[in-house]
């Protein structure tokens, strides 16, 4: 299947490379307990999502300055100062979101400190090591906001399936209460459809472009040649040699008859 | 106890009904169609003394081919030279259902076969001489003799596929040569006459007369079904077996040859049968007479994994076809690994069995 | 005459695929009947939606996965039967067809369809809704009273005789109203002898193997005549257990099915086995309702590896001995 490099979709796909081309939840498989495990309303989806942004940007940012005070044998300590960096940002982060509302992270819990020590902390760190300042910020903001994307859909999904409520306000048609969904394990089955409906996605658009540049024209020709035909027979109009060839003929057919009358009136005679 | 393997519980194999009337029962019939040639080999005189030299030369001149797998007799008698021989089992075993190319002539031209056996016997000198028949064929118009001239009838049982194991379950002394060529080797002996014909059975559920026939090797395969008749247009037209045989797409251009047993026309009475896909019964698994595993080497093979297939035991497979015969969803589970096994190199070593050396 | 190229063999047995599946479904029936005849015409009720839910969600994965609309296919119609027949009778409508759903949707389409599911789907379907629900699905009504088609709070439910059993009490059900099956428990699941009737046809149609349902009921009485409640004798306590719950029903028409059975005789023998102690842990010490069902579901997450495992002794055999012929 060949199409153009130029694609507008690739070209889409690579600038928003962390959203939808290489998720980090979907695609990469990091953060996996938050989006299966804690992440049961919409709430909880946007304290995790808080956590994230305070976690990640130490190890984006702060990380490579740090590490040129390190000599160079030791540069493998990088794994548990980006992990310390992420925590002494998110223990103030952590008091004033709970001194702001506390229902959020009384629901949130113990995973909103967790993202110091997640693999999506570490890969985000590796992405963004030989990066300049801004095009490190671009590469976490792209991150963060594909894991805000999954965690904003799994935590909604749940909270509508499970407690029929959005952000705890009740939604009037939901009358069945599927309260299982809050398990894990069917927290895994949820991300598998996900994934498996960006795929689908992914290749629903791709099928589009390749009917829009092959099965379109043949269409459109298609459905021309069908009103050509249609418009020539109307228009089949007799030469005029035919015209006259038929005058001729019936002018022929008059005198034969004449003939034959005349001569039958000549024999009975 | 093998605690992998509860033998008393499998018996590998599949039951196939044999409809071998009414072919079996009715007189041999001879089809020539040309002018035997005009070649004779020298016949054995009066008081000659029969050694092995002898009937190698003997058949070597009359050119005399075993049914079983198309080899000359020469080549397979010439290995027991040097080897001591303590029996020889003259093999007339059909368990395929219509075929009865061996039994029927062993039947009906029994001195033949008698004088045969006992030049053989004469040259090796073993322990015992016998002949070897199916026992599991049923429903039969007439009685399989116990006995042919001094020689006992053995009877042998056991699920399809059991011509191949019954040979290899005899044992490394043991020689087993087909009916039919011992038939020829004593014209030969007697008269002196080349092969020039062979024996084949004409049946199915579409031929009219089904008849076993003497033919001359040559015959073309249109001119034996005219021969018997069809009642109707067959759905597939087969020679060998039933089960493993060749589908013959051109029956005025396909000959017959003295290691084609049979020519079997089938009409399926649902030829577009929709296919599923395998639901994982397990059937395969208990009819394999190898104890394969033919839905997991199925699976294997579809995705193109050579090591696997080779280690699931492939080049073992010896082409019964019981596991398409039985599987509901009628995958093509023989003809996959077979095919494959060409392609992949994976035929099996020559071990110290004589199922492939005779 | 016209030939077709095909490849050997000529001659097919006359079994096909369809017809396996649709005598399970047959086996199936006799249990709607004796429903029927407790409980009324809800039971059947019950049947038809959740049958008519999973053979549309069959038709709707079919389609989605380019297989082609296969409706000879009746494995649909057997996960239909036997999700219902796990119910108690006067459960709402919307929850076994929601399990007959999740039961096509989730655990059958994305495997791969007919054949090729790894969990049995009506376990997985009945685990469900037992997490959703499950406080609806432990009260069953009384039998041999009129049970209307709309359930509302006039008619009297009652508790099982597993969830009895469970709590250390023996249930007071006298031996004649065991084998009828005149006790309050899940739809199909109560009439033993009608089950074993059952038994008796799939076996003659060779759809379903000796061993194994013998193994796991053999292993089952062993337990149950070992660790006993003081006031039952050995014998008793074998007749309680089995009876009481969906024990036989699981192991006829669940434990058997092909797709997810191990595929040699000594695998199948270790899978009842397993199935079988993994039941009656759950009755000692678990706190779910529905044992014998969650056992399974446990239970065939381990066929790939039993498959494994005896598939390499015969590669062991095979290389050592050098043929398998017996």
């Amino acid at each position: 299947m060949k199409m153009s490099k130029n694609n507008w979709y690739r070209r889409f796909l690579l600038a928003t490379k962390g959203i939808f081309l290489q998720n980090p939840i979907l695609t990469l498989g990091l953060a996996l307990p938050f989006a299966v495990v804690a992440c049961t309303s919409l709430q909880t989806a946007v304290g995790l999502s808080i956590g994230a942004l305070m976690a990640l940007i130490p190890a984006a940012l702060l990380l490579p300055y740090v590490m040129k005070w390190i000599p160079q044998q030791l540069q493998w300590l990088d794994y548990p100062i980006c992990a310390l960096l992420s925590a002494v940002f998110l223990m103030p982060t952590r008091l004033i979101t709970g001194s702001l509302s506390p229902a959020l992270m009384d629901s949130v819990g113990v995973y909103f400190s967790l993202f110091c020590v997640s693999s999506l902390l570490f890969t985000v760190k590796e992405k963004c090591k030989e990066k300049e300042p801004v095009r490190a910020l671009l590469t976490l903001i792209r991150m963060w906001l594909g894991v805000v994307l999954v965690l904003v859909l799994m935590g909604c999904i749940r909270e509508v399936l499970g407690y029929g409520t959005i952000w705890n306000k009740p939604l009037t048609f939901m009358k069945i209460r599927f309260s299982g969904v809050m398990v894990s394990g069917l927290g895994f089955i949820l991300l598998g459809f996900l994934a498996a409906l960006g795929k689908k996605l992914h290749r629903t658009i791709l099928s589009v472009q390749f009917w829009l540049r092959d099965g379109w024209p043949k269409l459109k020709a298609k459905v021309a040649g069908i009103f050509e035909k249609n418009e020539k027979e109307p228009k089949k109009i007799m030469d005029e040699k035919e015209l006259i060839h038929e005058e001729e003929s019936a002018e022929q057919l008059v005198e034969q008859i004449t003939e034959t009358v005349l001569g039958k009136e000549q024999d009975n005679k | 106890m093998n605690l992998h393997n509860l033998k008393f519980w499998s018996r590998k194999g599949v039951i196939l009904e044999q409809k071998k009337e009414p072919a079996l029962s009715r007189d041999l019939q001879q089809f020539f169609s040309s002018q035997p040639t005009s070649a004779t080999a020298e016949a054995l005189k009066e008081g000659e003394t029969v050694t092995l030299e002898r009937l190698i030369r003997l058949s070597e001149e009359a050119n005399i081919i075993d049914e079983q797998d198309g080899k000359p007799l020469a080549k397979i008698l010439r290995k027991w030279l040097t080897k001591p021989c303590n029996r020889i089992v003259a093999d007339a075993i059909d368990d395929e259902p219509y075929v009865s190319s061996q039994t029927n002539p062993m039947m009906k031209l029994s001195a033949d076969a008698a004088y045969g056996l006992r030049l053989l016997q004469t040259a090796l000198q073993p322990k015992s001489a016998e002949f070897a028949v199916y026992k599991e064929m049923y429903y039969l118009n007439c009685r399989i003799p116990t006995k042919i001239e001094e020689f006992p009838v053995r009877k042998m049982g056991g699920k399809y596929p059991m011509e191949k194991r019954a040979v290899r379950r005899l044992g490394d002394d043991v020689l087993t040569v087909g009916v039919c060529a011992l038939i020829h080797l004593a014209r030969a002996a007697k008269e002196g006459t080349v092969q020039s014909s062979c024996f084949v059975t004409v049946a199915g559920n579409c031929i009219g007369n089904p008849a076993n026939l003497e033919v001359t090797i040559g015959t073309p395969v249109s001119a034996l079904i005219d021969r018997c008749g069809l009642i109707t247009d067959p759905t597939y037209l087969a020679i060998g077996s039933a089960m493993k045989g060749i589908a013959v797409l051109d029956a005025d251009n396909t000959l017959v040859r003295p290691n084609t047993n049979a020519i079997i026309a089938i009409k399926e009475s649902k030829p577009n049968l929709r296919r599923m896909d395998c639901i994982g019964c397990g059937r395969c698994l208990e009819v394999c007479p190898e104890g394969l595993n033919p839905m997991e080497l199925y699976r294997t093979i579809s995705v193109n994994r050579r090591e696997s297939a080779k280690l699931l035991g492939m080049d073992r497979c010896i082409g019964c076809a019981a596991c398409s015969y039985i599987c509901p969803s009628r995958l093509e589970l023989c003809e996959m690994i077979q095919s494959r096994k060409e392609k992949w190199n994976c035929n099996k070593q020559e071990v110290k069995g004589n199922e492939n050396e005779r | 005459m016209k030939m077709n190229a095909k490849p050997f063999p000529y001659i097919r047995a006359e079994e096909r695929s369809p017809m396996l599946m649709l005598d399970t479904a047959i086996a199936l029936i006799p249990p709607f009947f004796m429903a029927c005849f407790y409980y009324g015409m809800r039971s059947l009720a019950v049947g038809a939606f959740t049958v008519i839910a999973a053979v549309a969600a069959n038709w709707i994965s079919d389609l989605c996965s380019g297989r082609g609309l296969e409706w000879w296919d009746a494995s649909p119609v057997v996960t239909g039967m036997i999700i219902a027949l796990l119910m108690p009778a006067s459960v709402p409508y919307y929850i076994p067809i929601i399990a007959a759903l999740f039961a096509i949707f989730v655990v059958k389409f994305p495997y791969g369809g007919t054949g090729h599911n790894l969990f049995n789907p009506a376990a997985a379907g009945l685990a469900f809704v037992t997490l959703c629900f499950g406080d609806q699905l432990a009260n069953y009504p009384i039998p041999l009273e009129t049970l209307p088609m709309t359930v509302d709070e006039t008619v009297k439910l009652t508790q099982g005789a597993a969830s009895l059993l469970k709590m250390g009490a023996i249930p007071t059900i006298s031996m004649e109203q065991l084998a009828l099956g005149n006790f309050a428990g899940p739809m199909g699941t109560t009439n033993i002898l009608v089950i074993a009737a059952c038994l008796i046809y799939l076996l003659i149609r060779r759809n379903v193997k000796w061993y194994v349902p013998l193994t796991y009921l053999a292993t089952i009485s062993l337990f149950a005549s070992r660790v006993h409640h003081e006031n039952l004798s050995a014998a008793e306590s074998i007749i309680v257990e089995l009876v009481a719950g969906s024990l036989m029903f699981v192991a006829v028409y669940m434990l058997t099915e092909p797709v997810t059975l191990p595929k040699r005789p000594m695998g199948k023998v270790l899978y009842a086995m397993t199935a079988a102690v993994i039941t009656m842990l759950f009755r000692y010490y678990g706190v779910v309702l529905n044992s014998a069902v969650f056992a399974l579901l446990l239970t065939n997450a381990f066929t790939p590896l039993f498959d494994r495992l005896v598939e390499q002794g015969h590669i062991v055999e095979r290389s050592v001995t050098g043929s398998e012929d017996e």
